[in-house]
């Protein structure tokens, strides 16, 4: 196996875990996020949009780690 | 019997559809896969001495056009003072609505402050709404120059459209070219196309590129929303302002003050770490969403495509929101002393 070959293999496998793994933490995260702007939104349907607005930042907040990962993957295979 | 009338012509609509797929692709008529680079390319032959001129640049460019456009049309009889400003229609009915949403959102979150804070968080968010959205624009990031190809870029071998003019890049035949030693210029001996002739292998270089798809443009953005978080903050305290890095009022009270100005290096810390994600927050959204479409449209060029467009423009306007939202939050933050900061939590 060349090194050249070997170098290429190995940037894709990095791609490939970097977003994969990347991306449990944030899914869980948002999750759990929507499971309390839901309940809370169920309790209290008058503060909605209230709710809303912030859930939609936080939501950004957590999609955000999920976007360095996929930074990371996109350097791996473009850039590096 | 209608209803089965309905289905059937769905159907046959979808098997057309799928004909038309399967035929182009048989022909090597399907859409090309485009030269994807995360850096910014600079447009060939489009340079000021040294200065080269890069295709987000030209993006930028025609995104504050546009902006400064749509202002001006908008606001065209409140400026005249013509009593059929009280009544608006068109893109002055649109304006106000934005604003209203805005200033309704700076209001909630602010209070008083709302009046300084609104023009800056207004002005970031319309830029990177327009910035985001010229991305969706048919021609954006497809039409553009034959380079050489070089570095990590896959090459291709060119194909003619029209002869002469119109040439585009031939995915089923790839052409590699030849590795570049290191300290060699990209200009060297059989690299660069001769005068008048086509590259043997060649990427496409667009003219036009998605603004905030570039590091740079996300980066400016950043660094310009932190540092006028500092300055409203030294503007509405004082030097005070500052003692929220370097604590050193809570260092002479002593014991627990101590640790007060640890808190204040950590704050530090928080402040470089949030231009970092302002950046890769923004430039992660939009670049993947550019990829993403890219990769769509190059395998399936009719109606699947349509989805991911959606997704977009959905994902454009939260980030615009989500970017404008944050620098509200940081200056509002940055301008409430520490005193009234501990009373609203009472």
């Amino acid at each position: 196996m060349t090194n050249e070959g070997l170098i290429d293999a190995l940037k894709l496998l990095g791609a490939g875990l970097a977003i994969g793994l990347g991306a449990i933490g944030p899914g869980i995260g948002i999750g759990i996020l929507m499971q309390g702007a839901l309940q809370a939104m169920g309790r209290n349907p008058d503060a909605s949009s209230n709710i809303q607005t912030n859930m939609i930042l936080g939501v950004a907040f957590a999609e955000a780690i999920a976007i360095y990962a996929l930074v990371v993957a996109l350097i791996l295979m473009f850039v590096i | 019997m209608n209803s089965l009338k309905k289905l059937i012509k769905w159907a046959i609509y979808i098997a057309v559809i799928v004909l038309l797929c399967n035929l182009m692709g048989a022909l090597g008529k399907l859409g090309n896969f485009p030269t994807i680079t995360l850096p910014s390319e600079p447009v060939p032959g489009l340079a000021i001495g040294d200065f080269k001129i890069t295709n987000t640049l030209i993006a930028t460019l025609i995104a504050d056009a546009l902006l400064i456009l749509f202002a001006v049309v908008a606001t065209r009889k409140v400026r005249k003072g013509s009593p059929d400003a009280d009544v608006p229609r068109g893109s002055q009915n649109l304006f106000e609505i934005l604003m209203d949403l805005l200033y309704g959102l700076s209001a909630n979150v602010a209070g008083k402050q709302a009046k300084r804070i609104f023009p800056i968080m207004a002005t970031i968010f319309l830029f990177v709404l327009f910035a985001n959205w010229m991305e969706l624009i048919p021609g954006m990031e497809s039409i553009g120059v034959l380079e050489p190809a070089h570095g990590e870029i896959k090459g291709y071998a060119p194909r003619e459209l029209i002869p002469g003019v119109l040439y585009t890049i031939d995915n089923g035949q790839s052409v590699p070219h030849k590795a570049q030693p290191e300290g060699e210029a990209p200009t060297g001996e059989g690299e660069h196309a001769a005068e008048g002739e086509v590259c043997q292998s060649c990427a496409i270089t667009a003219f036009v590129r998605t603004a905030t798809s570039d590091i740079n443009t996300t980066l400016a953005l950043a660094l310009v929303t932190m540092v006028l978080v500092q300055y409203f903050g030294a503007r509405a305290l004082g030097l005070r302002y500052f003692s929220k890095f370097i604590n050193i009022p809570a260092l002479r009270k002593g014991g627990m003050g101590y640790m007060l100005f640890i808190v204040g290096f950590l704050e530090l810390i928080s402040e470089i770490s949030r231009i970092l994600s302002f950046t890769f927050r923004l430039l992660g959204n939009i670049f993947a969403g550019g990829v993403l479409l890219f990769v769509m449209t190059s395998l399936i060029p009719f109606i699947v495509p349509v989805p991911f467009y959606i997704l977009e423009v959905f994902v454009g306007f939260i980030q615009a929101l989500v970017f404008s939202m944050l620098a509200l939050v940081f200056i509002n933050m940055a301008m409430t002393s520490h005193d009234e900061h501990a009373a609203e939590h009472h």
